[in-house]
C-alpha cells in the first residue's frame, strides 16, 4: 500500500531528477495555458508536481544524512544544487503569481482560499508582484543580504577559531567529565581550550579559576567586533526591502507569516515573560550569590553564574544521568512512546515487517487511525559511522488527495544517535535522549496524524514559523510525566518501575535554573523584536540591548561585551524578528501540557480535542485560531511559567 | 538508362532524397519511389515541384496492367479456401497432412495455414521460382511431394480468380507492359533500403528500356551477393560503401530491470535533451523491435510525449469487445446443441466490457459467482435469457441464420452497432464511425461472393478484418514507431528499448515452407540475410542521429540483450550503463477503491489484519482444496482471492494457454462418464473427438484468434496414451466409482468442500484410489511422502484425503496424481500413513485462519509473488 523506500535512488539520480524537473516545467506551462484557471484545474495539478519532485528528493537527502557514501557525496551536492535552483526558480516565475491571482478571485472554499492566500503572499514577499526596477532591487538586496550575512558568520568563525586558552595541566578543571577534559588533551599532557561551544559550555562550568573563566568569558561575549559595520548594512537593507514590499519594517514584514497575530502581540507576550519571570529569576540570583559566598566569590558576575550553579546542582539535586540509563532501554522507550501516542489519541502503530530499508536498524511502523492505514514512520535511532549527529525528524510524503480524489498517506522519519546495543548489551538512553525521541515524535505526529485534503496546508506543510515546535516541545513535556514513564520507564535487568523520587530529581533538574533561562532568552527575543523595527544604527543597536538588558536581565554583562555582533541566529540565520518563536511555541505546548496533566494526561475528550483541532489540521488554519478552537481560549503565557517549576 | 547512387550514411536519406530529386527533376516529370508511407510523406511535406511519390507497393500495382480486376486482399484467403477444398486426397494430404479435415472444415484454423500459404506463393511469384527450381531445391527431402501439390494448388487458385474474371496482382509485376501510365513520365527515381525482389528487379529492366532510371541504394556496410547479383541482372554498379561514422560518444546502451524502467528512463532523457540541447520532441523517436510494445508506451505516457504511429488496434476498444463477445456467444449458443455456453467465456465476456453504462452487467457478474460457486462450468442460454441485459443486447444478434452471405452479417452488425450507439463513450466516438464506413466498405468487397458461409466462418472473417481498424491514438511529439516504419528517416535522439535476444532480430513466418537450405540453394534472402537487413536498418537510423540510446532488458538470467547489442558492444567498446529501479519515480497511483470494506480493513504493507466481519466471511465461504493451498501458500492472497474477491481482469486469452488445455482435458474426461463411455468401447476415440470439438467450442480462443491445429492434435494424442493405460488397468480390476463427485465435510467450523476429479475402485483387492488429472509433466507434480506437511505447498490429495475418509467412514488406499502432459502417467502423490500428521495440519491451519490474532500475510516465497496475479494490487503499484 505504501510506497517502499527507495534505497536505489541515488542511482541514476541525476538522470531522474533532470527528467522530473524538466517534464515539471513542460507541464506547468501546460498549465498556465488553461484558461479560465480554476483552483482544480490548476492548483491542484501544480501542487502535485511540487509534491512529485519533493517526494524523490527527500530520499536522497535522507540517505546523504544516514548512509554517507562515496556515491551519497558524489550525488547529494548536484541534487541539492538542482533542486535549490528549480525552487528558487518557480517562487521567481511571475506566470505562476499572476495565475494565483486569477484563481483568488474565483469561488474557493475557506481551505481553497488559505492555500492561494498563502502562497500569493510568498510569492510577493519574493518581490514577484512589483515593477521591475523595485524588482531587480529587491534581488540585489536579497543577494545582499545572503553575503552580508555569510560575511557575519565567517567573520564570528574567524573570531571563535583565533582564540586558545591553554592550560599546562589539569589543575582548574579537575572536576571536569574525562569525556570533554580528553577532547581538549593535547599530545603534551596539556589542555586546549577554545571559544567553540562544547569547549567553551564545559570550560566555563567547570574551571574553577574564576580569572581563567573571566578570561575565557572576554574573549568569548567580544568576538567580531568587525561584525558591527554589518549589523548597521543588514538592518538598512531588510528595512527598505520590507518599505518596498509594503511593510512598515522588516518585523511587521516577518510577522505575516507567523502565527502571533501582530509585532506588538510579541513584545507584549515578551514584557509579560520578563515581568512574570524575573522575581523568579531574582531568586535564583539570590541562590547563586548565596553560594557564591561560601567559595569566596562576593560578587557574581556572568562567568560565575555557570560553574556556581553546577554546584549547586550537584550538591542540592545530587542529580546523576548515569543513575538513570537503567530505566531508559531504547526499544522499552520506543515501545512506550507509541504506546503513549497511541493510548492518548487512540490510534495504532503496526510493525511492519519484510519491507526494504536503508538500514537492517530501522524499524518501520504503519499508524492507523480507526483500524484504517494513514501513515508511515521509519525510524533510525541508533548511531553508525555513515550517519549524521544529532536527532531529527523529516518529512517524507504528506497526507493529501489529489484531483483525481487519489488519496496518499504520509510518511516519516525519527532519526536519532542513540548508542547502539552492541555484544549483548543493550542500547541505554539518557533522559534528555528519553526528551528528544519525544520531541521529535511530536513533530512526526504533527505531520502523520494530518487529515487535510490540500497538501501545502497538510502535516508541517504551511505551518506558521512560531508554531512548528508547538507539538514537538508538546510532546516532550510528556516524557517527565508519571502516567507516560510508568508505560515503559523499567529497570532492563529487574523491571522495576521508576520509583517516584527519581521523577521529581528529573523534574527539578529540568526546571533549575528555569526562571534565568527564561529571562536569557526573552531578552534575545525582545532585542531581536525591537531592532528589526528600523534601520538602526550601531550605536542605536547597543541602546536597544542595554535598554532591553535593564528591562529584562537580573545580571548585567560588563560593559565590553558586545553580544550582538555574535548573535547569528538572526543576523546570519533565519530567526530573524523570529527569536522569539522558541518561546511562543513553548507557551502553546506549555498551555496544552498543563491542560492534560491537569486532566490526569490520558483524558479522552481533551485527546480527541486536540488531535481533531491541531494534530490533524495541518495548516489549514493559523495555530492562533487552531489554538483557540482547540483551548476555547487564547494561550496563556503564565502556562510556560508553570510548567518550568516556577509557578 | 539506369543510373546509380548510393545515400552516403552520416546525412539525413530524406534530405539525399530531396536534393537528389530536385535537382534530377529539374527538366524531367519525375516518379520517385521510395519504401513506406513515412518517408513518403516525409518527402511531401517538402513539396518538390515535377516530381509525383508512390511508395513502392504503389507503384508495382499502377505499372501492372490488366484488364480483369485486381483481388482484394481480404478475399485471397476465401478462394484459396474454396480450391484447397477440391484438391486431390493426395495433394490435401502433401499440404495438410492428416489435418486437412480441421483446416478445411473450420475457416479460423485455415486463416492460419492460408496466411502462410499466400506468403509462400507471393514470394515464388515475386522471386520467379519455377516449379522445376524449387524441386531440384526440395530434392532428396518430403518437400519434393509437398511442392507440387503446393503448386497445384496455386494454379487451381489462379484458374478459380480467372474463371471469377479477378485476377493476382502478384503475377502482373513482371509483365513487360507497363501501362500509359508511365509514359508521363522521363525519369524514375527508386529509393531501395532493402533486398529487391527479382520481380522488382524485372519491373525496373522493363522500365529501363525507355526510360531514365536512377537508383539511390541505402545500406550501410559492404555489398553482399544480393547486391552483386542486381549489378549483374541491371547490369550496374553499385558504389562502395563510404565509411560509417558511428560517434561511440553519441551512443549509449543501459541495461535496465524492466521495461517500465526503460520507459521511465526515456521520458527523463527525452525532457533531458529537448531542454539542455534544445532537441525538439518532434526530432526524437523511440524505435521499437516489436509492435506489442507500443501499448505499453500508451499506457505508461504520463507525459502525453509519444505519438504512437500505426495506433493501437481496435482490440481494446469496448465497441470492439462487445462486439465480439455477442457474437461468440451467438456462436456457441448456435453450436451447442444443448443451448448452453461455457461460464468460461461467459467470464470473458464480463471482463472485456468496459461499457460501464450498460445496465445490467452487475446481474451477469452474480450470476457467473453463483454458477462457478456451483461447481458449473456451462450456464443453460435459457437461464442467460432471463437477464434483461441479454435480452436487450442479445436479441438483435440472435435473429442470424446458420448459413448466411456475408453482406448479410454485415448488416446485422450495424443494426446492433445503431443499438449500443448511444452507450459508447466519448473516446470511441471516433473509432465507432471508422467501424461504420469499414462496414460499408466490406459490404461491398464481400457482395462479390454469393456463398452462403456458415456463421461461424462470417463472423470470423469479419471480426478478422475489422480487427485491422486502427485507432487513433496520436498525442504527444515523440514519435513511437517500428524500425521498419522508420525506415530512411532520421531524427537527432533515437531511443531503442527492449533491445533483447528473444524479440530482436524477429523471426519470420517465411521459413514455413521454405527452409535456410532451399533458400540459399534459390538464392534468396534467408534468416541471416533479414537480420542483417533490419540489423542494417537500425545502423543506419543511429548513425545519422545525434544520440541513440539503446537498452535492454536483463533482470534475471532468463533473458539477455540482442547479438546486436553485443556486436556493438565489442565493436565500439561500448559499455552497458545500468539503469535500475526497485521503485519508479514516475508511474505509482495509489489507489484503494478496490476494497470495497476499506473501512473495516486495517490495510498494511505485505498485512491485512482480520476483522470479525472477514472471519465470518471466512466461516460463510466453503473451502476449497485449491483455496486452501492458497492459503498455505500465501495468506494475503488468499486475501485478495477469496476474501475480497479481487478478480485478476485478464485479457481476452490469445493463445491456447497449458491451464486451457488442462481444463479441456478435464471436461472430456468428465463428460465421457457422465455418457457412459469406456475405454472398452470401440468407438471412444471417435467419442473423444466429438466431445472435444464440442468444448472446446466454448473457448474463445479456437475460434476468433488463430487456433493451432497442433494443440487439438495434441489433445487427441493423450487420450490415445489414456486409452493404453486405462484398458491395463481396467484388466488389473478397476472400475471407476466417481467423477467429478463434490464432498463436503466441516471441520472446525468451516466446510470444507473438494470436486474429487475420479475415484476407482479395485473389486479383487477392494481398493480404493483418489485420482486427480494434472496437467504437468510427471517429474513436476506435488507429492507429498514425508514428514512434515508444514513444507508443502500443494496439499491438494492430503485435503482430498481427509475430506473423503471423513465423509465415506472409508480410508483411500493410494492417491495418484495423473499427468496428461508428455504422458499419461500414475503417480502416487501421498503416503496415506501421514494421514494422522495431516489432519492435525489442515484443522491447525483451519484454526490459524479464523484467528483474529493472525493477520494474512505476504509470503516471504518470492517465486510464488513472481507468478501470483495479485502482485501488482499487493506491492501497491495498483
Amino acid at each position: 500500500m505504501f510506497k517502499s523506500f527507495p534505497v536505489d535512488c541515488l542511482n541514476n539520480a541525476e538522470i531522474k531528477l533532470d527528467g522530473l524537473i524538466y517534464l515539471n516545467n513542460d507541464e506547468l506551462d501546460k498549465l498556465l495555458k488553461i484558461t479560465p484557471k480554476t483552483y482544480n484545474n490548476f492548483m491542484k495539478p501544480f501542487m502535485e508536481l511540487q509534491f512529485v519532485i519533493n517526494e524523490f528528493y527527500v530520499p536522497v537527502s535522507h540517505m546523504n544524512l544516514v548512509n554517507d557514501s562515496e556515491l551519497s557525496r558524489q550525488v547529494y551536492p548536484m541534487v541539492l544544487m538542482k533542486i535549490t535552483k528549480y525552487f528558487t526558480e518557480l517562487m521567481q516565475r511571475e506566470d505562476i503569481y499572476l495565475a494565483l491571482k486569477e484563481i483568488s478571485k474565483t469561488e474557493l472554499n475557506i481551505i481553497e482560499k488559505k492555500v492561494i492566500d498563502d502562497n500569493i503572499l510568498k510569492f510577493e514577499l519574493s518581490g514577484v508582484h512589483l515593477e521591475a526596477d523595485q524588482k531587480n532591487r529587491i534581488k540585489d538586496m536579497s543577494l545582499k543580504l545572503a553575503e552580508l550575512s555569510d560575511q557575519y558568520s565567517k567573520n564570528l568563525l574567524d573570531a571563535t577559531n583565533e582564540f586558545e586558552l591553554k592550560l599546562k595541566d589539569d589543575t582548574y578543571i579537575k572536576s571536569m567529565p574525562e569525556s570533554d577534559k580528553s577532547l581538549a588533551l593535547q599530545p603534551d599532557k596539556s589542555y586546549i581550550f577554545t571559544l567553540q561551544a562544547p569547549s567553551y559550555i564545559s570550560f566555563m562550568t567547570y574551571c574553577d579559576n574564576r580569572d581563567l573563566r573571566k578570561e575565557i568569558y572576554k574573549a568569548y561575549m567580544t568576538r567580531a567586533v568587525n561584525n558591527s559595520k554589518l549589523i548597521e548594512e543588514i538592518l538598512s537593507l531588510r528595512k527598505e526591502m520590507a518599505e518596498i514590499l509594503g511593510y512598515k519594517n522588516y518585523a511587521d514584514m516577518n510577522n505575516v507569516s507567523m502565527s502571533a497575530k501582530s509585532v506588538d502581540d510579541v513584545i507584549l507576550f515578551l514584557e509579560e515573560l520578563a515581568v512574570k519571570g524575573k522575581p523568579f529569576a531574582l531568586k535564583e540570583l539570590a541562590d547563586t550569590q548565596e553560594f557564591g559566598k561560601k567559595l569566596g566569590i562576593d560578587n557574581v558576575e556572568s562567568f560565575d553564574l555557570a560553574f556556581i550553579n553546577n554546584l549547586i546542582k550537584k550538591e542540592k539535586l545530587g542529580f546523576v544521568e548515569e543513575d538513570f540509563l537503567p530505566y531508559f532501554e531504547s526499544r522499552n522507550v520506543t515501545d512506550g512512546l507509541l504506546k503513549f501516542l497511541s493510548k492518548l489519541f487512540d490510534i495504532q502503530f503496526v510493525k511492519v515487517e519484510n519491507v526494504e530499508v536503508w538500514d537492517d536498524e530501522v524499524v518501520v511502523y504503519d499508524l492507523l487511525i480507526d483500524n484504517n492505514p494513514h501513515a508511515r514512520l521509519f525510524l533510525d535511532l541508533y548511531n553508525r559511522k555513515s550517519k549524521r549527529g544529532g536527532a531529527w525528524m523529516n518529512d517524507w510524503h504528506t497526507y493529501r488527495l489529489d484531483g483525481d480524489g487519489n488519496e496518499y498517506f504520509s510518511s516519516a522519519f525519527i532519526v536519532a544517535n542513540f548508542p547502539p546495543p552492541k555484544d549483548g548489551k543493550p542500547s541505554l538512553l539518557k533522559h534528555s535522549d528519553v526528551t528528544t525521541l519525544f520531541h521529535e515524535a511530536g513533530h512526526v505526529i504533527h505531520h502523520i496524524l494530518s487529515k487535510v485534503n490540500e497538501g501545502y496546508l497538510s502535516g508541517v506543510n504551511g505551518v506558521e514559523w512560531d508554531a512548528i515546535e508547538f507539538p514537538s516541545q508538546f510532546i516532550e513535556n510528556f516524557a517527565y510525566e508519571k502516567k507516560v514513564l510508568e508505560l515503559f520507564a523499567k529497570d532492563f535487568n529487574t523491571g522495576k518501575a521508576i520509583p517516584d523520587e527519581m521523577i521529581d530529581k528529573l523534574i527539578k533538574n529540568k526546571n533549575f535554573g528555569s526562571a534565568m533561562q527564561l529571562l536569557r532568552q526573552t531578552e534575545f527575543a525582545l532585542f531581536d523584536m525591537l531592532v528589526h523595527q528600523s534601520d538602526y544604527s550601531y550605536a542605536e543597536v547597543k541602546g536597544i540591548l542595554n535598554k532591553v538588558r535593564e528591562k529584562v536581565a537580573v545580571i548585567l554583562p560588563p560593559d565590553y561585551t558586545s553580544f550582538e555582533n555574535s548573535f547569528s541566529h538572526i543576523f546570519a540565520g533565519g530567526y530573524a524578528a523570529g527569536y522569539y518563536s522558541y518561546k511562543w511555541a513553548e507557551m502553546l505546548s506549555a498551555d496544552a501540557y498543563l491542560q492534560f496533566s491537569e486532566a490526569g494526561v490520558f483524558d479522552k475528550e481533551l485527546a480527541r480535542r486536540f488531535f481533531d483541532n491541531i494534530l490533524s489540521r495541518g495548516a489549514e488554519e493559523t495555530m492562533d485560531n487552531l489554538f483557540f478552537n482547540f483551548a476555547g481560549r487564547k494561550p496563556d503565557p503564565e502556562a510556560l511559567l508553570k510548567t518550568t517549576g516556577l509557578l | 538508362m539506369i543510373k546509380v547512387l548510393r545515400a552516403p550514411t552520416n546525412t539525413s536519406a530524406i534530405d539525399f532524397i530531396y536534393s537528389t530529386a530536385l535537382v534530377e527533376s529539374v527538366k524531367d516529370r519525375t516518379a520517385l519511389i521510395i519504401p513506406t508511407t513515412r518517408a513518403l510523406k516525409e518527402v511531401a511535406s517538402r513539396k518538390l515541384q515535377n516530381v509525383d511519390l508512390f511508395t513502392i507497393k504503389e507503384f508495382l500495382e499502377f505499372t501492372s496492367i490488366s484488364t480483369k480486376r485486381k483481388i482484394d486482399k481480404r478475399l485471397r484467403s476465401f478462394y484459396l479456401k474454396k480450391v484447397a477444398s477440391s484438391l486431390s486426397v493426395d495433394d490435401s494430404r502433401n499440404i495438410f497432412h492428416n489435418n486437412q479435415d480441421i483446416f478445411l472444415n473450420n475457416y479460423s484454423s485455415f486463416d492460419n495455414i492460408s496466411i502462410n500459404l499466400l506468403a509462400f506463393f507471393r514470394e515464388l511469384s515475386a522471386e520467379c521460382i519455377s516449379v522445376d527450381e524449387l524441386y531440384k531445391a526440395g530434392k532428396y527431402t518430403d518437400y519434393e511431394k509437398q511442392a507440387q501439390s503446393l503448386m497445384n494448388l496455386w494454379y487451381s487458385y489462379n484458374d478459380l480468380l480467372n474463371d471469377s474474371n479477378l485476377v493476382e496482382p502478384w503475377n502482373l509485376y513482371s509483365n513487360e507492359d507497363l501501362g500509359h501510365l508511365v509514359k508521363r513520365y522521363d525519369k524514375f527515381i527508386f529509393f531501395i533500403g532493402g533486398y529487391l525482389s527479382k520481380h522488382e528487379l524485372i519491373k525496373i529492366k522493363n522500365l529501363s528500356k525507355n526510360s531514365d532510371i536512377l537508383i539511390i541504394f541505402n545500406f550501410v556496410g559492404n555489398k553482399n551477393s544480393h547486391y552483386t547479383s542486381y549489378e549483374k541482372f541491371l547490369d550496374i554498379e553499385i558504389p562502395d560503401a563510404d565509411n560509417m561514422i558511428l560517434n561511440r560518444d553519441n551512443c549509449e546502451i543501459l541495461r535496465a530491470n524492466s521495461l517500465l524502467s526503460q520507459i521511465e528512463l526515456i521520458t527523463f532523457r527525452a525532457a533531458y535533451y529537448n531542454k539542455v540541447n534544445n532537441i525538439p520532441y518532434e526530432r526524437m523517436s523511440i524505435l521499437l523491435v516489436d509492435d506489442s510494445l507500443k501499448s505499453y508506451f500508451l499506457r505508461y505516457d504520463k507525459y502525453n510525449l509519444f505519438n504512437i504511429t500505426a495506433n493501437e488496434n481496435i482490440d481494446k476498444t469496448a465497441v470492439f469487445q462487445l462486439l465480439k463477445s455477442v457474437l461468440n456467444i451467438k456462436l456457441l449458443i448456435d453450436r451447442n446443441s444443448k443451448q448452453v455456453i461455457t461460464l468460461d467465456t461467459l467470464k470473458e465476456f464480463y471482463y472485456e466490457i468496459f461499457l460501464t453504462s450498460l445496465d445490467g452487467l452487475e446481474d451477469v457478474r452474480k450470476v457467473i459467482d453463483k454458477k462457478i460457486a456451483e461447481n458449473n462450468i456451462f450456464i443453460p442460454v435459457a437461464e442467460l435469457s432471463t437477464l434483461p441485459f441479454f435480452n436487450q443486447y442479445f436479441q438483435l444478434i440472435n435473429k442470424l441464420n446458420d448459413e448466411l452471405p456475408i453482406p448479410q452479417l454485415i448488416d446485422y452488425i450495424k443494426v446492433f452497432l445503431r443499438a449500443i450507439k448511444t452507450h459508447i463513450s466519448k473516446s470511441e466516438v471516433e473509432i465507432f464511425s471508422n467501424l461504420v464506413q469499414l462496414l460499408d466498405q466490406l459490404r461491398s468487397v464481400y457482395s462479390l461472393i454469393d456463398d452462403k458461409l456458415s456463421l461461424e466462418d462470417s463472423i470470423y472473417i469479419i471480426l478478422n478484418d475489422i480487427s485491422t481498424l486502427k485507432v487513433n491514438t496520436s498525442r504527444g511529439a515523440i514519435t513511437v514507431s517500428g524500425i521498419l516504419e522508420s525506415r530512411a528517416l532520421d531524427y537527432d535522439v533515437i531511443f531503442v528499448p527492449e533491445l533483447n535476444d528473444d524479440i530482436f532480430p524477429p523471426t519470420s513466418r517465411k521459413d514455413l515452407f521454405l527452409n535456410t537450405e532451399m533458400r540459399l540453394d534459390l538464392k534468396l534472402p534467408t534468416y541471416l540475410d533479414r537480420e542483417s537487413l533490419i540489423k542494417n536498418y537500425l545502423l543506419q537510423i543511429m548513425s545519422r542521429s545525434k544520440k541513440s540510446i539503446l537498452s535492454f532488458t536483463k533482470s534475471d538470467d532468463t533473458r539477455n540483450s540482442s547479438s546486436f547489442i553485443n556486436e556493438l558492444s565489442f565493436k565500439y567498446n561500448l559499455k552497458a550503463q545500468s539503469y535500475y529501479n526497485k521503485e519508479y519515480n514516475l508511474f505509482d497511483v495509489k489507489k484503494y477503491d478496490k476494497f470495497s470494506d476499506k473501512n473495516n480493513l486495517n490495510i498494511n504493507d505485505g498485512t491485512i489484519f482480520k476483522t470479525e466481519k472477514m472471519i465470518e466471511k471466512i466461516r460463510s465461504n466453503k473451502l476449497s482444496a485449491s483455496a486452501f493451498n492458497d492459503y498455505i501458500n500465501c495468506s494475503l492472497k488468499y486475501f485478495y482471492k477469496r476474501i475480497m474477491k479481487v478478480y485478476e481482469t485478464v485479457e481476452m486469452a490469445t493463445v491456447v494457454s497449458p491451464m486451457m488445455i488442462g481444463n479441456i482435458l478435464h471436461k472430456i474426461l468428465e463428460v465421457l462418464h457422465t455418457r457412459n463411455i469406456s475405454v472398452t468401447d470401440k468407438t471412444y476415440l471417435d467419442s473423444v473427438r466429438d466431445i472435444h470439438e464440442e468444448i472446446i467450442s466454448g473457448y474463445d480462443v479456437f475460434t476468433t484468434s488463430r487456433p493451432s491445429r497442433f494443440i487439438q492434435d495434441e489433445i487427441i494424442n493423450i487420450f490415445k496414451d489414456i486409452l493404453d493405460v486405462e484398458l491395463d488397468r481396467k484388466k488389473e480390476g478397476y472400475e471407476t466409482l466417481e467423477v467429478e463427485k463434490s464432498y463436503e465435510y466441516k471441520a472446525e467450523g468451516i466446510i470444507l468442500h473438494g470436486k474429487i476429479d475420479r475415484i476407482d475402485f479395485n473389486h479383487d483387492s477392494r481398493e480404493i484410489d483418489i485420482i486427480d488429472y494434472k496437467f504437468k509433466s510427471a517429474d513436476k507434480l506435488s507429492t507429498v511422502m514425508k514428514p512434515t506437511l508444514d513444507k508443502y505447498d500443494d496439499l491438494q490429495l492430503p485435503f482430498y484425503y481427509f475430506l473423503y475418509s471423513k465423509n465415506k467412514n472409508v480410508e483411500p488406499t493410494s492417491l495418484y496424481q495423473v499427468s496428461l502432459s508428455e504422458s499419461y502417467q500414475y503417480i502416487k502423490v501421498f503416503d496415506t500413513s501421514l494421514s494422522s500428521e495431516a489432519e492435525v495440519w489442515i484443522r491447525s491451519k483451519l484454526i490459524e485462519l479464523q484467528s483474529i490474532h493472525v493477520p494474512f500475510t505476504r509470503t516471504e516465497n518470492k517465486k510464488i509473488c513472481t507468478y501470483c496475479e495479485y502482485a501488482l494490487i499487493c506491492e501497491g503499484r495498483v
